[in-house]
């Protein structure tokens, strides 16, 4: 009875997480914002002992600079890690909303984090200016990592995000030519019409971009990403002009 | 017989649970179609009109909707910066 009871509970539990999916990745944000301005606040305090130290290289200027040093990292570490699970829940919560898989960035994700619980410690035991320099080297490899991840991440998202807009502005525009085809015919029907068409133009251009978007995606790298993010950059006047073009024609048959 | 009884309700209660979370993870789920960014406030208020309008097609209505929708996440993907990586110290610098 007990055995049955402390399951239930458990995977009760374990699945209370899910409800707060969608509202997880603002949180971390706003988390990261705090967090790094509390480490901003810490780099004027560290850069005056560090001033100190390298005048006066005394034990003391020493003693101090280190526990500026480790104040500093403390922050970093906590900032880097809410920078982290943010970019985590936002791949997570972008995945949900535009259906597709990106296991191997969560994975890695998650190994940044684990790395960076590790560093929480390390960072609170600093006693020396070597182990300050030791933990801040390792953090700045691992932070290259969470950055062409989150550029990646930004890719990936701008990338179906595109998709997205283009497939609702596709729904929209068949829904405008069935409304057209249900009416009597006029010029104001026949020109609808023919701008109809005139923006397909801009459809067909769109999915080129994209088509270019996905074989870019298929290679990982700083540069695959930087690549995508131009190629959405360049979909967005597109997409505008359809939204627009479309939005003209509803307003000229009302 | 106690024991059948309560292994019962404690289940019920785990199934009360999950409807209870699914729930509440659809109410907060975003909109489908809409974008996965956040969204601001939009600070437009309807202007009040003082005159009779003919009734809109109810059809147009609903499209001119979706394309204000989709102008709004067009909007998002543009002011999106949240994912821009800061910039930290690595090096004591001594």
């Amino acid at each position: 009875m007990l055995k049955e009871t402390a399951f239930f509970l458990l995977a009760f539990f374990l699945l209370l997480p899910l409800p707060l999916f969608a509202q997880l990745s603002a949180d971390y944000h706003s988390q990261f914002l705090q967090n790094y301005r509390q480490y901003q606040a810490l780099v004027s305090p560290f850069q005056t002992k560090k001033s100190r130290y390298l005048a006066y290289k005394s034990v003391d200027t020493q003693e101090e600079f280190v526990a500026a040093a480790r104040d500093l990292v403390r922050a970093e570490v906590e900032a880097i890690t809410a920078y982290t699970n943010f970019v985590r829940t936002f791949l997570a919560e972008a995945t949900q909303i535009l259906a597709y898989q990106e296991n191997y960035l969560y994975i890695k994700l998650d190994d940044e984090l684990a790395f960076l619980t590790q560093s929480k410690s390390r960072a609170n035991s600093i006693s020396s200016l070597t182990e300050a320099q030791e933990l801040l080297a390792d953090l700045a490899s691992h932070y290259q990592t969470i950055d062409q991840m989150s550029d990646q991440v930004k890719s990936i998202v701008a990338m179906e995000s595109v998709k997205k807009t283009l497939e609702n502005l596709k729904v929209g525009r068949n829904k405008i030519d069935s409304y057209l085809q249900n009416q009597a015919p006029s010029a104001r029907v026949s020109a609808a019409q023919e701008k109809l068409r005139f923006l397909d133009v801009e459809i067909n251009a769109t999915q080129e971009l994209i088509g270019d978007m996905e074989k870019l995606n298929e290679k990982v790298g700083k540069s695959s990403s930087g690549k995508i993010m131009e190629l959405a950059d360049e979909s967005l006047p597109r997409l505008n002009a359809l939204q627009t073009g479309y939005a003209n024609i509803v307003f000229s048959l009302k | 017989m106690v024991k059948k009884f309560l292994m019962i309700m404690v289940f019920i209660f785990f199934l009360l649970g999950i409807v209870t979370l699914v729930l509440s993870a659809r109410q907060s789920k975003p909109v489908i179609d809409s974008l996965p960014f956040s969204q601001k406030e939009s600070s437009d208020s309807p202007a009040v009109s003082l005159s009779p309008t003919p009734t809109p097609d109810p059809e147009l209505s609903a499209i001119e909707n979706d394309l204000k929708l989709i102008g709004e996440d067009l909007k998002k993907i543009k002011e999106e910066k949240r994912l821009d990586p800061p910039s930290f110290i690595f090096s004591l610098g001594i």
